[in-house]
């Protein structure tokens, strides 16, 4: 037996090193691991803006497991979607926990993944060399939209109905063809019981596949290119004699350990609100979609669910359709070209000067209105505020190559920089 | 620590959103309900009251025999002898034994499954709906209702509350009864 381990030589230790070894002869499974896991070196400087990606990845895979289990429960019919709910939330065991984990991950994949994209503009973490990064990202923005969209149809209340016309007949203020688009992802002249069941299919089985392709995909461009930080510095420039950042540290067990407690943080704020509030003041489930779809019966005020409203409060601002529909377009698409609007020398935030800071500083008060407005009634002193603010959404991108060219940054470090 | 002052902020506002519970209303100010979930006897006659005056027209068709008697206490006999007038089996869920087609044509709109009218409307909107109606001559059923103007529904509960007249006055705030 002696003679046999001599031979084999660099054969991994312990009692699954023989496994380990006819593994990876095969398969390249333990240099996988190092290069994305064990061995893939990010700042150690990283503050908690840093742990929102880690969180999506929670809140996809919450999603991803809750909707098995309502897939297995739910009918994607005009006739019983409703009842199936219901059926779901009063007689399938735990299927109350189940629909309230999906419902409230729906609103929470939005809230960290927004944070997400605000901490990549808070440290250019979208500039050179991480454009492509930054552009598969804005594609799952896309296609999450997309999904969670697809996903509020489902239980065919008077929201889902009624949001759902409102969005998808936007598309005919397209000149010629848009009749015929609206028609398209309708597949039938009104919202009917066909266009639930094709929303269905793109819900449990499209999308999703399109969102962990697209992860997958912004993983590996990540782990390509290497992390960003807090200070936007190539922490790759100083390496110690084995090879390793100086001012970086494993993903795992270093990062994973801190990306614990915020899993842990997140999943207590999260369960408070399954728990307690669910419907979260009908910001999260809407009062109205506890009533069954009723073509003949519009309701009183028609939101979208909180996290569209900023987008939706620019549409309803301009008082022309096909404007109104080009700009909420415009809107939504607009962050994809941050990386080249933005023509600031530093990454960072904290090398920038007082104009960044005080653009992003507007620009977050501008989309929070925004969202509020967006719930709110179209008329009055909202209109011309949300008028307001839409010019101010669109000055923060628009202007951005002239007044990161003009604003003075500082001196950006050699090595990462620790504060408070 | 900045950054635990922002997350911790971020946490309060959504509690926070969580605690205002606005609904939308039509007509008249609603008036505030004082609902005690955790009051078993409260619960009992509210079920008591729902069978004997509202489950002749309403329906609460998700809403099984069964889930009543485990929430709120009751046995099985309790259930048929006090609750089930039209079911047999404590499993059912509240059915109507009113045509629905026949329904509509009596008050031109079937009366709609309660199930769920709590977590649509909420409480407050029950209790002043409830509380709303008042002697409307032109009316088909001689009433009409503070905040659902024009409704068909009668005055069901007319034996427990008598009949009230309303007295309109012009308010440019809402008092607690109809401005119009």
């Amino acid at each position: 037996m002696a003679k046999v381990e001599a031979e084999v030589g660099k054969r991994p230790e312990g009692a699954m090193g023989g496994l380990i070894k006819w593994i990876d002869d095969r398969f390249p499974m333990t240099s996988t691991l190092e290069y994305h896991v064990t061995k893939y070196y990010a700042a150690k400087s990283f503050n908690w803006w840093y742990v929102f990606g880690v969180l999506a990845f929670v809140v996809l895979a919450i999603q991803l497991i809750t909707g098995i289990f309502l897939t297995m429960n739910y009918k994607p019919s005009a006739e019983e979607a409703f009842a199936s709910v219901e059926y779901i939330m009063r007689d399938v065991e735990w299927g109350w926990l189940i629909r309230y984990l999906h419902s409230t991950g729906a609103s929470f994949f939005f809230i960290v993944v927004y944070l997400h994209m605000f901490r990549a503009m808070l440290y250019g973490s979208y500039k050179k060399p991480r454009e492509l990064i930054w552009l598969i990202g804005m594609l799952i923005f896309f296609v999450l939209m997309a999904e969670a969209f697809a996903g509020y149809l489902l239980p065919w209340g008077q929201m889902s109905y009624w949001g759902a016309q409102v969005i998808i007949s936007l598309f005919g203020a397209i000149p010629v063809v848009g009749d015929g688009i609206v028609e398209f992802i309708r597949g039938d002249y009104s919202i009917s019981d066909i266009t639930l069941n094709r929303f269905f299919a793109l819900h449990v089985i499209v999308l999703p596949l399109a969102l962990i392709g697209l992860v997958f995909v912004h993983i590996v461009a990540l782990h390509e290119v290497g992390s960003n930080n807090p200070d936007g510095i190539d922490i790759k420039k100083n390496k110690g004699p084995d090879g390793v950042p100086l001012d970086g540290v494993a993903f795992h067990p270093y990062h994973t350990s801190k990306d614990l407690v915020a899993i842990l943080v997140f999943l207590m704020i999260f369960s408070a609100v399954v728990f307690f509030a669910p419907e979260m003041g009908g910001y999260f489930l809407e009062h109205a979609n506890f009533e069954p779809a009723n073509l003949r019966a519009t309701p009183e005020h028609i939101a979208p669910v909180w996290y569209f409203t900023p987008f939706y409060a620019i549409l309803r601002a301009v008082p022309d359709k096909l404007w109104g529909f080009i700009l909420f377009g415009l809107s939504v698409v607009l962050p994809v070209f941050l990386p080249w609007l933005d023509r600031s020398r530093v990454r960072s935030i904290r090398y920038r000067g007082w104009i960044y800071k005080s653009a992003l500083t507007v620009f977050v008060i501008t989309f929070l209105t925004l969202g509020w407005l967006g719930v709110q009634p179209a008329e009055g002193v909202y209109v011309l505020l949300a008028r307001i603010f839409t010019v101010l959404y669109f000055a923060f991108f628009l202007l951005m190559p002239y007044y990161t060219t003009i604003d003075k940054t500082k001196p950006v470090p050699e090595r990462v920089v620790y504060h408070g | 620590m900045a950054k635990f002052k922002i997350i911790a902020t971020l946490a309060g506002a959504l509690a926070l959103l969580g605690a205002t519970q606005s609904f939308a209303a039509g007509g008249a100010a609603l008036e505030h309900a004082e609902i005690e979930p955790g009051n078993i006897a409260s619960l009992q006659r509210g079920a008591r009251n729902f069978m004997n005056y509202c489950s002749g027209c309403h329906s609460a068709q998700y809403v099984r025999f069964s889930t009543i008697g485990k929430d709120l206490e009751l046995s099985d006999e309790q259930l048929s002898e006090n609750l089930m007038f039209n079911a047999d089996k404590t499993f059912e869920t509240i059915k109507v034994s009113m045509p629905e087609a026949a329904a509509e044509r009596w008050f031109g709109v079937a009366p709609p499954d309660l199930s769920l009218i709590g977590r649509s409307k909420g409480a407050d909107y029950i209790y002043s709906f409830l509380k709303g109606f008042y002697v409307q001559a032109e009316s088909p059923t001689g009433v009409d209702n503070t905040v659902l103007a024009g409704t068909s529904m009668p005055h069901v509960l007319w034996e427990l509350q008598g009949f009230q007249k309303a007295v309109f006055s012009e308010h440019t705030t809402t008092s607690s009864f109809a401005t119009r």
